[in-house]
């Protein structure tokens, strides 16, 4: 307790935060984020912007990072801000995708003005003392896989109806996504010169579920790229960019336990 | 130095391995001394062995009890030794605890899927399923889940929150493939109703009060880690004044023997014991056996009955005891004089009357004795609440009868109960076309039909004039039927006969005089108010 305080007097002197960003970049974070958490802990230093959170049963995790380039204008000293995210989400519904974004952090009203327009909405700030700092594991995944979301997506909506997760191998030849209930199957198999890149030595076997998946998934937006690392009754990796590459989002996702 | 101990609670029953941490250094000691292992725990062996086994069956595989449930008093270590059999075993640990927001929808997302899936642990690592990784989802606190607040919007009218909230917990159990705790005070709140399924589901581990010189042990460790030189006396008075409450005698502990050098006996007088609640029948001693005014009264004090149903308990007990009939009369007559109170704050809502009420009840009846009766007395439950509670369904169908009866004649539904409740059932009894339509008008139900008759729902002649009376609805235009359209709201109304709270109208009830008196009176032989709504989950009926 006494440390953080300590900490906090540290950092008074640079603690603030000023920027101007896309409000589209802003709404692409907090659907990446809100998926696993109701509120994040942002940190922000001088060279950009970052979160890691993991979701309530510790089942999925993720790792976001925007660099000073993605903003317009990016001004800022070592912080931490806590956000509820569902507020988040609508304060930026009053922004249009290609409306610019004003913020700026009071110190003394602990609140993130945010200009869009002539518009000003001062949005009041969460405590950040209760939130846990996830460690993400170091995981060693031998496959990877680099898909297009738009592929993925369509699979994941057709298993929805099947099931609550889906079956992923990676194999030397092909990627392959599968559902299946009492009476129904899906299946996609993607051979891999229909991949944009698969290197995978040997078959990994995970199950993953659904509900984390396709929100994941879903985040990637269409026309993007998703990377995946994975392993065998392991956790799944994924990568992907964010705000022209200037941004980069990482989930971790743990496997379902296999029914004997 | 600012001691947390006014945060100390159930905030800090459920504090998981990240947050026990920061509490640590919070100063709480009861965080700070919470047993790491199981084998640190204070008493409760057996409780501790059982925990054991089911954990090693865990190693091995799926065991056929996915889940335990805890049940014991508050603070004597349910929590503490979920948390440390996880430690034990190297699990990772998901809760949900009072904090949280428990509706159906959260106890899926987050136990729900922990159940079927691996989890990340806290200091950043993965252990695959196969490989002994487990996580141990805790739900704290598993008696009150389900407070209607939090899930109302989403369940839409209907209470679907407490069964949706069970049939969570219980689908969660049967599909699970992690070990799950289920903590509670009151076993019997988990598993009833919905929620039966749970005890052929879960085995349960119960937890005893733990014996005052094992605590005054524990308290001399905690002495000893924090520099303390206490006397035996001093710990073992703060043990007993605890009631097997561990963390309410760790919580003492701090508060008296934190920043002393040396804790004497006297240094604990002022802390004083714990107002404990106490049960009905510590109390009735009180009343019944003690001459002292104050001794009674406070009888009343440190129960959680409300004078309404305290009475109750006095009358069904004041002929057992007082033998004596000058001694019985005169104890009558304080009660009596308790129960005009105890109207009058039915009436006039003024709960400020409940004080008289209750000296009179207490004090007035101790003192209505010569001399104190000694011995001990084999006390009764309340007949009158025992015969309410048996006739309750008939009650129901009565009052259900005399409203529809009572809405077709422009009539109170008392007015129809007291006058022509009886009348229209002797007619009825010897006019079968008047009996069928009776119930077209009033749309009976084949309940309400032979109440009326004075027989069962099942003889051949109510089905009959049922039949009819289906058949006869189906010849009538509709709109006949559609004057009556507005009786399922008046059924909806609360029952004034239920309680005091739901009285609306108070100003005519004075203009009547005392119709409540009257009324109760009236369908059984003591007059006797109900107990209060909230009252009710003590009596079930």
């Amino acid at each position: 307790m006494a440390s953080v305080v300590a900490n906090a007097a540290l950092k008074e002197s640079t603690a603030m935060f000023r920027a101007t960003v896309k409000a589209d970049v802003l709404k692409h974070i907090v659907e990446a984020t809100s998926t696993l958490v109701d509120e994040a802990k942002i940190h922000i230093t001088t060279d950009g912007v970052s979160l890691k959170a993991v979701d309530p049963a510790h089942v999925a995790m993720v790792d976001l990072s925007l660099g000073a380039k993605a903003f317009e204008s990016y001004e800022a000293g070592d912080l931490e801000l806590g956000l509820d995210l569902e507020k988040f989400k609508d304060v930026l519904k009053l922004a249009g995708s290609a409306d610019t974004v004003k913020m700026e952090y009071h110190k003394d009203s602990h609140r993130l003005v945010m200009r869009m327009g002539n518009l000003v909405r001062r949005v009041g700030l969460v405590d950040t003392a209760g939130m846990p700092d996830p460690k993400v594991p170091n995981l060693n995944l031998p496959n990877k896989v680099v898909v297009s979301a738009e592929e993925l997506h369509r699979a994941i909506k057709g298993s929805e109806s099947l099931s609550d997760h889906v079956t992923v191998i990676a194999d030397p030849e092909f990627f392959e996504i599968s559902a299946e209930s009492d009476l129904d199957a899906l299946n996609l198999r993607l051979p891999k010169e229909e991949l944009i890149e698969l290197e995978a030595a040997e078959r990994t076997k995970s199950m993953f579920s659904l509900d984390y998946l396709s929100n994941m998934i879903k985040a990637v937006r269409s026309g993007g790229a998703l990377t995946m690392h994975l392993g065998s009754d392991y956790p799944v990796k994924m990568e992907f960019d964010l705000a022209d590459g200037n941004g980069h989002c990482v989930y971790l996702l743990a496997p379902r336990i296999e029914t004997d | 130095m600012a001691t947390d101990v006014a945060r100390a609670g159930t905030a800090q029953e459920g504090a998981g391995k990240e947050a026990v941490k920061v509490r640590t250094v919070a100063f709480e000691w009861t965080e700070k001394y919470r047993p790491r292992s199981l084998s640190d725990l204070i008493g409760n062996k057996k409780a501790v062995d059982t925990m054991r086994a089911w954990a090693q069956a865990w190693e091995a595989g799926v065991p056929e009890r996915r889940a335990l449930v805890l049940e014991g008093h508050p603070g004597i270590g349910k929590t503490s030794a979920a948390l440390a059999l996880a430690r034990d075993m190297g699990w990772d640990v998901i809760e949900l605890n009072a904090s949280d927001a428990r509706s159906a929808p959260v106890i899926k997302r987050v136990a729900g899927q922990g159940a079927r899936t691996t989890t990340f642990s806290a200091d950043g690592s993965f252990r695959p399923h196969h490989e002994g990784g487990r996580t141990l989802i805790i739900l704290d606190e598993a008696d009150n889940l389900y407070e209607r607040g939090g899930s109302a919007a989403s369940s839409g009218g209907e209470d679907l929150s407490d069964r949706g909230g069970k049939r969570e917990i219980i689908q969660t159990i049967r599909d699970t493939r992690q070990p799950i705790i289920l903590i509670v005070n009151d076993y019997y709140g988990l598993t009833k109703g919905s929620g039966a399924a749970i005890r052929s589901l879960a085995e349960t581990v119960k937890f005893q009060r733990i014996m005052a010189r094992s605590v005054a042990k524990a308290l001399a460790d905690i002495c000893k880690a924090e520099g303390v030189q206490a006397h035996p006396d001093a710990l073992l008075t703060i043990a007993e004044g605890a009631g097997g409450d561990m963390r309410a005698a760790v919580n003492d502990l701090q508060k008296t023997a934190q920043g002393l050098e040396v804790l004497r006996p006297e240094d604990v007088v002022t802390a004083g014991s714990r107002d404990h609640t106490r049960t009905v029948f510590d109390a009735l001693p009180d009343v019944f056996k003690s001459m002292d005014p104050l001794v009674a009264r406070r009888a009343s004090m440190e129960t959680d009955e409300s004078p309404e149903s305290f009475i109750l308990w006095i009358d069904e007990n004041l002929p057992i005891v007082y033998k004596d009939p000058d001694d019985l009369a005169r104890g009558f007559a304080a009660l009596s004089k308790a129960d005009v109170y105890l109207g009058r704050v039915r009436r006039r809502q003024y709960y400020g009357l409940w004080s008289y009420a209750g000296e009179l009840m207490t004090a007035g009846v101790a003192l209505a004795k010569k001399r104190p009766y000694k011995g001990w007395s084999r006390y009764a439950f309340p007949g009158w609440l025992k015969r309410m509670s048996q006739s309750k369904a008939t009650r129901n169908l009565r009052d259900s009868l005399a409203l529809k009866i009572g809405g077709h004649i422009h009539g109170s539904k008392r007015e129809a109960r007291d006058v022509y409740l009886e009348p229209i059932g002797a007619i009825a009894a010897t006019d079968d076309g008047f009996a069928v339509a009776l119930a077209v008008d009033l749309r009976l139900t084949a309940d309400e039909l032979a109440f009326l008759l004075g027989t069962r729902p099942s003889t051949k002649r109510v089905v009959q004039l049922m039949e009819r009376a289906a058949e006869e609805a189906e010849r009538r235009p509709k709109e006949s039927a559609g004057i009556w359209a507005d009786d399922e709201t008046a059924e909806a109304e609360p029952d004034d006969e239920e309680g005091p709270k739901p009285e609306p109208r108070p100003r005519e009830r004075k203009a009547k005089g005392q119709p409540d008196k009257k009324e109760v009176a009236g369908e059984d032989e003591a007059a006797k108010p109900e107990p209060k709504k909230g009252q009710k989950g003590l009596f079930e009926f």
